[in-house]
């Protein structure tokens, strides 16, 4: 008798039950079933055509609402020339030495992919019609295809991609194939459903928490509640009594060697158990001794104060340097001072950080909602002490990630506590855990000076941003500047004669990390805000203020690259046009407009608020206009672009993470509350038409809309709003 | 511990469990049932939104006994294949990003629509006021409704 093991156990159950390979009990929707791949072939690693005309594309990057999982595939499936009705689609586990860079970040997955899935698609179909060719005896040239099969128009003669595919694999493989003429694309730049809409409303989508391997254990963690606190004792009796709990014991987070630009893990007590609720139960029977050590004297309180202390020292990095500013400003007609403070913001991803581990003598086996499955590997192997090819990764479906799932922090708690129990282990984090053991958006402390000379134009823009940097917290041993910290490069910089720009880092025990558009969403509601106030204390219209200072349409440097000033000049226009900007606006409503290129794609937006009863303000509209080269899946850029408004217009009515005694004070929705369906305003998206490449708009809509909304409030009401959340703060009668 | 009856999109079940064990995961681990989803375990989220005798609650804040004997209807029993108007037109309307809250917003809006069929915006924004989407899917799900609201009519 063969035993089978736990992969071959898996594998079997990937190819019969169709979807994903865990013991669902649901079936799949007809269309949905896996392809029987034990027919046809592979054409290239993302690519699988079974001989019944079903093609099974692997997606190499994790999809967390993002839309990796269609957008990829139509890369794929248009050079290849497939129906995308014939298209199944498939996550591929780790493998970066078989799919290339594998995360899901920067709003790059359709960046990268762009050439070489077109190349795979067009490799596989030159592969098509050369077996076809072949086996007419025909000249390939004479061939084409038309979507999932070979025709060869002189005489007629068609085949099904299906009935080719097992000859074509044993072609050589193209070096150079052909790729469409973008007038020939059918399935690039059409609105194309989220391939996984229909498991999701049934309720058969598996997320990360829905992992099960046979034989899996749950477990929870009752984390150090002080950044930086020792596990002292414990008491697992009262848990272990709890029915259903297994074990109770020590995650020693504090000395785990975690890879470089990965957050710290915490002391902690693990309760495992064969149900989540037993093991919820469990912890709440544990009796736990903590020391809590200096991470109890953190506070935000003390995190500003050491901010404005460090403000006014004489010993900042100098970023960037242009003319003269001490002259400037002292010669400037009209002088302005500013300080702006971004607060420490959550991801408040929907679905809890959790992964689930098997570690056993062959090897470690994990499942994981993860944005980065290379760094969940380093993390696993950090752990274990195992090298990398011992280290298997399933790539889950992400209940939302917006950066905080590129850590692996919970990847390796799953996989020490596997190891400590001998046993597949799910960790699970609750709502409360999630929001207190986050890596946060950088808070920033911006000490800002303008000078406008007597025509209105802004001569001198003065800096000093202080905070607790995100690498920093990452890289922990670093004390070198890093670059991108501060906005060097960035709208209006380069077109102000004196600019200084300066930093200085303060010591923070709050964990920091990548939020949906990392630096920019703090440094471009900054820049933003700012050029407004100048702008309106110079009495211009803010609109043309940038337009003029734009200029001839001409690249900008950016971080290595470029920036291009028409396109940025692009959306504004877009935007005030379809905005209607210089119109005047309905009585009670205020109008804003604030633009970025950043993240790699141009928006602009054009936010109409109102102040209800209540003097709380009420976004009624935002007109965007999106500049990110050409759109792969417009209803998918779409609803990045919706996502992303919804997301700024949160956290900039609302996010706020406060600490105290070392503790974060937020724990639910709350006191973090997200905005609701019932406060979504009208949106109105358009995007600009372009034949450059694609060039991602995950984080891009993000950055301007906060600064967008700002600047209609004081539009409405002469109140200016410098520090966020802006709920709170009295609007009326400024 | 005790052994609570109850029936489940349909079918008669029962479980063995202390009396404030959740619904959500009586559900999710006694039954296998992972539709519904855990988001915040406070009745904060609406993510584990499920029907109670046709009513729509939050099942992580639901005990199990308040549920005995009674019907429970969760994402996995609204049709036997997506059929559901709401279903479909959530499909349609491309509504989904990443997803996870969106059984909870489905349960939600199908209760709401059982019960009125023509709502009103703000009757839609009170039923749905409690399911966020942190992926801000928030102006289709609008859409959505409005659709599902016209494929019930068609199909009256």
């Amino acid at each position: 008798m063969t035993m089978v093991t736990r992969r071959e156990f898996i594998r079997v159950t990937a190819v019969a039950g169709g979807g994903y390979q865990l013991a669902m009990t649901i079936p799949g929707r007809l269309w949905r079933a896996a392809a029987d791949q034990s027919s046809g072939a592979a054409l290239t690693v993302f690519i699988h055509i079974s001989a019944d005309n079903i093609v099974t594309i692997t997606v190499p990057r994790p999809d967390m609402g993002q839309g990796a999982r269609t957008s990829l595939p139509m890369l794929i499936a248009d050079e290849l020339d497939a129906e995308w009705s014939q298209v199944r689609v498939e996550q591929a586990d780790l493998d970066e030495s078989r799919y290339g860079s594998q995360y899901a970040g920067g709003s790059n997955s359709v960046r990268a992919g762009w050439e070489p899935l077109r190349r795979a698609g067009a490799t596989a179909r030159w592969m098509l019609v050369e077996a076809a060719a072949r086996r007419w005896g025909v000249g390939a040239s004479q061939c084409e295809t038309g979507p999932g099969v070979v025709r060869h128009p002189p005489s007629g003669r068609t085949a099904r991609y299906g009935s080719l595919a097992s000859d074509a694999a044993t072609l050589p493989v193209p070096d150079d194939p052909p790729l469409k003429d973008p007038a020939e694309y059918r399935i690039i730049g059409r609105s194309t459903r989220n391939v996984d809409a229909p498991d999701i409303v049934v309720g058969s989508a598996v997320f990360g928490l829905d992992a099960e391997p046979p034989g899996m254990l749950r477990a929870v963690v009752e984390r150090s509640p002080v950044f930086g606190g020792r596990l002292v004792s414990f008491d697992p009796s009262a848990a272990l009594a709890v029915p259903g709990v297994r074990h109770v014991l020590e995650l020693p987070g504090s000395v785990f060697r975690m890879p470089r630009n990965e957050p710290l893990v915490p002391d902690g007590v693990a309760v495992v158990a064969d149900s989540v609720w037993a093991a919820l139960e469990g912890r709440k029977a544990l009796r736990v001794e903590w020391e809590a050590g200096p991470g109890a004297a953190e506070s935000t309180d003390a995190f500003w104060a050491k901010c404005e202390a460090a403000a006014s020292r004489m010993n900042p990095t100098v970023v960037r340097e242009d003319g003269d500013i001490t002259a400037a400003l002292n010669d400037a007609a009209r002088r302005l001072k500013a300080v702006y403070r971004l607060p420490f913001l959550a991801h408040a991803q929907m679905e809890p950080l959790n992964c689930v581990a098997e570690v056993t003598r062959a090897g470690c086996e994990i499942w994981a909602p993860t944005q980065n499955p290379a760094g969940a590997r380093e993390v696993a192997a950090a752990v274990t002490g195992y090298p990398p090819e011992l280290i298997q990764v399933h790539v889950l479906r992400s209940g939302g990630g917006f950066g905080r799932r590129f850590y692996g922090d919970y990847v390796a708690e799953a996989v020490f506590i596997s190891g400590a129990v001998g046993a597949a282990v799910q960790v699970v984090w609750t709502r409360e855990d999630d929001m207190r053991h986050g890596a946060y958006r950088p808070a920033g402390y911006y000490a800002l000076e303008g000078g406008l000379d007597e025509r209105g134009n802004i001569v001198a823009w003065h800096d000093h941003l202080v905070n607790a940097s995100r690498a920093r917290s990452l890289g922990r041993a670093r004390t070198e500047r890093h670059a991108g910290q501060m906005y060097e490069y960035a709208f209006p910089m380069g077109f102000i004669p004196n600019v200084r720009l300066e930093y200085t880092e303060v010591d923070c025990v709050i964990p920091r990390g990548q939020w949906r558009a990392i630096e920019d969403s703090s440094n471009v509601f900054v820049l933003e805000s700012f050029f407004d106030e100048l702008a309106r204390a110079a009495g211009r219209d803010p609109l043309d203020m940038r337009l003029s200072m734009l200029g001839e349409p001409r690249p900008m440097p950016y971080w290595g690259g470029t920036y291009h000033t028409g396109r940025l000049r692009g959306v504004l226009e877009r935007a005030a046009a379809a905005a209607e900007w210089g119109r005047r606006t309905p009585a009670g409503v205020g109008r804003g407009i604030a633009a970025s290129y950043a993240n790699d794609a141009y928006v602009a937006h054009v936010v109409d608020v109102a102040l209800d009863d209540a003097g709380t303000p009420r976004v009624q509209r935002v007109v965007s206009a999106v500049d990110c080269g050409r759109v792969v899946n417009p209803s998918g850029a779409e609803a990045q672009v919706e996502g992303s408004i919804i997301f700024g217009l949160t956290a900039a009515l609302y996010g706020r993470i406060t600490v105290n005694e070392g503790s974060v004070n937020e724990s639910n929705y709350h006191d973090y509350p997200l905005m609701r369906l019932t406060e979504t305003p009208e949106l109105d998206i358009h995007f600009i038409e372009s034949r450059v490449p694609p060039s991602g708009i995950g984080e891009g809509a993000l950055p301007p809309i906060a600064p967008a909304l700002t600047n209609a409030i004081y539009d409405l009401t002469g109140v200016r709003v410098r520090t966020l959340p802006v709920g709170g703060q009295a609007l009326r009668g400024g | 511990m005790t052994l609570y009856s109850l029936r489940i999109n349909g079918r008669q079940r029962q479980v063995e469990a202390s009396a404030d064990k959740p619904l959500l995961w009586v559900l999710r681990e006694d039954f296998g049932l992972k539709g519904t989803k855990y988001g915040c375990g406070a009745g904060l989220c609406g993510a584990c939104t499920v029907h109670l005798d046709g009513e729509p609650i939050r099942s992580c804040v639901t005990r199990i006994s308040s549920a005995a004997d009674r019907s429970v209807v969760s994402i996995e029993g609204l049709s036997r294949d997506g059929s559901d108007p709401v279903q479909v037109a959530w499909v349609e309307r491309d509504v989904a990003q990443c997803g996870y809250c969106q059984a909870g917003q489905i349960m939600s809006a199908t209760a709401l629509l059982a019960r009125n069929p023509s709502p009103t915006e703000e009757e839609v924004h009170r039923a749905m006021s409690g399911n966020l989407c942190r992926c801000g899917t928030y102006r289709r799900i609008r859409e959505a409704i409005q659709l599902a609201t016209e494929l019930k009519r068609r199909e009256q």
